[in-house]
């Protein structure tokens, strides 16, 4: 799911076209916003741009476009076309699945869980029956209803006790659209409308053409790296209006908040960053940042930064009167003489303050007010010193407003992605010990199974019944060993312990433990060790369970197969200090939709049998000793894995430089002597 | 018809070697027959070893579809399904198994986590974990019901 930014000039064009792309690449899309191209947006982007952490993307030739008229002539930056491209190659890596409507709760105790709205009805409330149950005791049981009808979802308010909100308004039914805010409760989600109607394809208007193609033959005059995308409007020491010189110096302030929005992860880093960035554009003598609570709603500070370093700084007193005006008009406000202003009047505590000069703005996000930023001038009471009239402007208000609605605009993204983190990471706890508990309940259904023939065969002095009960027993106990042995190595990072040892030793030891099994089923197990290979430095118990899972799978992939064979070779290449063991078996091969998936964890193609663990730790096994797998498979003909890694002398050290080659290229199988 | 039944309980005391059958109707044996369809080996070599030691014929599937097959040709008495067995959750393929079983008389036991009412009123649903002797019993209750439906038809 991807949150998308576009600015523009002209938005609907752009924006259908962006809508198509995603559409093509199935890429799921839970926001799409745009804005009119202006400074404050620009800036915005700007700050996403960097944020491809969290899986941001541009969509916005006319900001590359702005930019380009902002720079002198002859610098050359990302064309249209350039950019689209670079749009798509982002979103080509990403994660991408079918649009479906959906709610995603940002705020409330179900936060980071995504409801998919599958059917023309679905209820909201507290109730469990509801289609979408929140765990919110501020909403009724029966709280409100999402109902299908023309191409869109209508949010219904079912007459609950503390109202429904699209967008912070109450309503009593509504159409939603992508991107609103519904908010129920403490419960605050964002709808997503789904997939967008068909149309003409995108890249039927854009070829990507070969390098040597004269035709559109271009070259790069000049390039630049991000690091210089702060000199945008450069001095270069001409002499300019003070209204220019003004102008460009807001604009640098804007641009180093968004850069700072996107350099951090960590709010109290960047909102220190933005204080910062602040106090060096005006002359502020006191700032603070003040976040409002998730859990209590109430503000709670989080920085506060003084121009004057002093062992012993005053408590910073703010009027309770200018945060409830604030927070509740969502306005920034700026006081000249706090003690004329007449919006004041009844509220003593400025007064009594001496507060002279102080902006206040709200951080407005998306989704709301995250918290406010403070800054003021303070002459203690008691102390008047004269100052120069109006430090603070309008402008500086009115910039203080765009630098709060950044900061936000980064609180939120931060917020939501440790959300999304939390969510990702219960979820995958939950299949964890779901898959497990999966493999460890048949196991030890076989064990029971075991038993109960055991005692059967024992009760009728059936041997034959005892020696396969026992036998089922056995085998299930050599599974559920298997399984700890698997799991105890996916689960720790650990240094293979290194010692000298032998690799055709390695393989005799699986080749033994294989033989009852791979016997019981029919299948031939050919060893041909390759002789004279020199003892090596490796891990011989980690390579031992590397080696026994793929046979392992080799092995039962040849179950069904008449004449089955799996053969076991040792490769070793002096010249290229490599040594592999390949495991070829005439299986039933693998398809290749399927190799891709092979490795990756809880993928089991064995059904009920397999855990879905084996391959990823024999992989995780080789590359903790600087190796890897291959694999090369047939349909129906078979596979071979080649399990490869570098050979290190036991006499000598590792040598580092061919660790590195080997990371970077394939090895490729060595001819078989058996065929 | 003559037909001769061989209980399943009584044929425990009296295995099918022994050449002892406990109730001798004259002619025809019909000896019970039980599909069990289930993709565990393990599984399924229990069920066969114990039931056919009681004189229990027993057919076996890998997966739903193939079981069906089974079930047309063979028209077994007892039907034992696990849910974990390939393509059992096929809707398409749960109604042709009733039709089947409507047709056959046969019984059905399904293995798996169902809760009650989603399981067909018609068929006996044993839960998992379940533990292996209570299955055997039920099947063989099943098995012997079946086979006296069948003897009071004829």
């Amino acid at each position: 799911m991807h949150r998308v930014g576009l600015v523009a000039e002209s938005l609907p064009i752009l924006t259908r076209r962006v809508a198509l792309l995603f559409r093509r690449y199935r890429i799921r899309v839970y926001s799409l916003e745009v804005w009119k191209w202006s400074i404050d947006a620009a800036a915005a982007a700007l700050s996403m741009v960097e944020q491809r952490q969290y899986s941001v993307g541009l969509a916005d030739a006319r900001l590359q476009r702005q930019r380009m008229a902002a720079v002198p002539s002859g610098e050359c930056l990302p064309t249209r076309l350039r950019c689209l491209r670079l749009l798509l190659s982002m979103f080509w890596r990403w994660e991408a699945g079918p649009g479906m409507p959906s709610l995603f709760v940002i705020q409330g105790r179900d936060q980071g869980k995504r409801f998919e709205l599958t059917s023309p009805t679905v209820s909201v409330g507290r109730d469990k029956s509801n289609a979408i149950q929140l765990h919110d005791t501020e909403i009724s049981r029966f709280h409100a209803e999402l109902r299908w009808g023309d191409g869109h979802y209508e949010l219904v308010d079912l007459g609950s006790s503390n109202g429904t909100f699209v967008n912070s308004q109450v309503t009593q039914s509504q159409m939603l659209k992508s991107g609103d805010r519904v908010q129920v409760g403490r419960t605050l989600m964002i709808f997503t409308a789904g997939e967008e109607h068909a149309g003409t394809d995108l890249l039927d208007g854009i070829d990507i053409v070969g390098r040597h193609d004269s035709a559109a033959g271009s070259r790069i005059i000049r390039s630049i790296g991000q690091q210089h995308g702060s000199q945008i409007f450069p001095m270069e020491g001409r002499s300019e209006s003070p209204w220019l010189a003004r102008a460009r110096s807001n604009l640098d302030v804007m641009y180093h908040t968004a850069l700072a929005a996107s350099h951090t992860m960590d709010i109290d880093q960047l909102l220190h960053r933005i204080m910062e960035l602040i106090f060096e554009w005006v002359e502020a003598d006191r700032g603070c940042v003040m976040l409002v609570d998730q859990e209590s709603a109430e503000l709670v500070p989080t920085v506060r930064r003084d121009r004057k370093v002093s062992g012993t700084a005053e408590k910073m007193e703010i009027s309770r009167t200018i945060l409830d005006y604030v927070l509740q008009q969502s306005e920034g406000v700026l006081t000249s003489d706090a003690c004329e202003d007449e919006r004041w009047e009844a509220a003593g505590s400025i007064v009594r303050m001496g507060v002279r000069e102080a902006i206040c703005v709200p951080m407005q996000g998306r989704y709301g007010i995250v918290g406010i930023i403070y800054i003021d001038t303070y002459t203690p009471p008691g102390r008047f010193i004269q100052r120069p009239q109006n430090r603070f402007s309008d402008e500086h208000l009115k910039l203080m407003v765009a630098i709060g609605h950044q900061a936000a605009l980064a609180v939120e993204d931060t917020r939501y992605y440790s959300a999304m983190l939390q969510a990702e990471r219960l979820a995958a706890i939950g299949q964890t010990i779901a898959t497990l508990s999966h493999h460890i309940k048949n196991i030890l259904q076989g064990i029971r199974g075991g038993s109960y023939l055991i005692e059967e065969g024992l009760k009728a002095a059936e041997y034959d019944v005892v020696a396969k009960g026992w036998a089922i027993v056995d085998k299930n106990q050599e599974k559920i060993s298997n399984l700890v042995m698997d799991m105890l190595s996916f689960s720790k990072e650990r240094q293979p312990e290194m010692v000298p040892a032998d690799i055709n030793d390695v393989v005799t030891d699986v080749v033994e433990l294989m033989r009852t099994r791979a016997s019981d089923m029919n299948v031939q197990l050919r060893w041909t060790p390759t002789p004279n290979i020199p003892r090596l430095t490796f891990d011989p118990d980690a390579l031992h369970r590397a080696i026994l899972n793929v046979v392992t799978n080799a092995v039962d992939a040849c179950e069904k197969v008449p004449d089955g064979c799996v053969c076991l070779r040792t490769h070793y290449d002096p010249s290229a200090h490599t040594i592999s063991v390949l495991v070829e078996d005439n299986g039933e091969g693998i398809p290749p939709e399927d190799l891709l998936r092979i490795f990756s964890v809880f993928e089991s193609r064995k059904g009920s049998r397999g855990t879905g663990l084996g391959l990823p730790v024999s992989q995780k096994i080789m590359h903790e000793h600087d190796g890897d797998i291959s694999v090369q498979s047939t349909p129906r003909q078979g596979s071979c894995f080649c399990l490869f890694m570098p050979a290190v002398l036991a006499e000598s050290p590792a040598d580092s430089t061919h660790l590195l080659e080997l990371r970077t290229t394939s090895v490729p199988l060595p001819p078989d002597p058996n065929h | 018809m003559e037909v001769q039944l061989l209980m399943p309980n009584r044929a425990l005391d009296h295995p099918p070697h022994s050449h002892h059958p406990t109730r001798v109707l004259p002619t025809r044996v019909v000896p019970t027959r039980v599909l069990i369809v289930d993709q565990s080996d393990d599984s399924r070599d229990v069920i066969r070893t114990v039931l056919e030691r009681r004189g229990v014929e027993i057919l076996e599937a890998l997966s739903a579809r193939a079981g069906l097959e089974i079930l047309r040709e063979q028209r077994p008495d007892v039907i034992v399904l696990d849910l974990e067995a390939d393509a059992a959750d096929d809707a398409q393929l749960q109604a042709q198994y009733d039709d089947e079983l409507a047709a056959n008389k046969a019984e059905m036991v399904i293995l798996g986590n169902l809760r009650r009412d989603e399981c067909p009123s018609s068929c006996h649903l044993v839960r998992k974990p379940y533990h292996y002797k209570a299955l055997i019993e039920k099947i063989e209750q099943l098995a012997s019901h079946a086979l006296s439906g069948m003897h009071g038809s004829d």
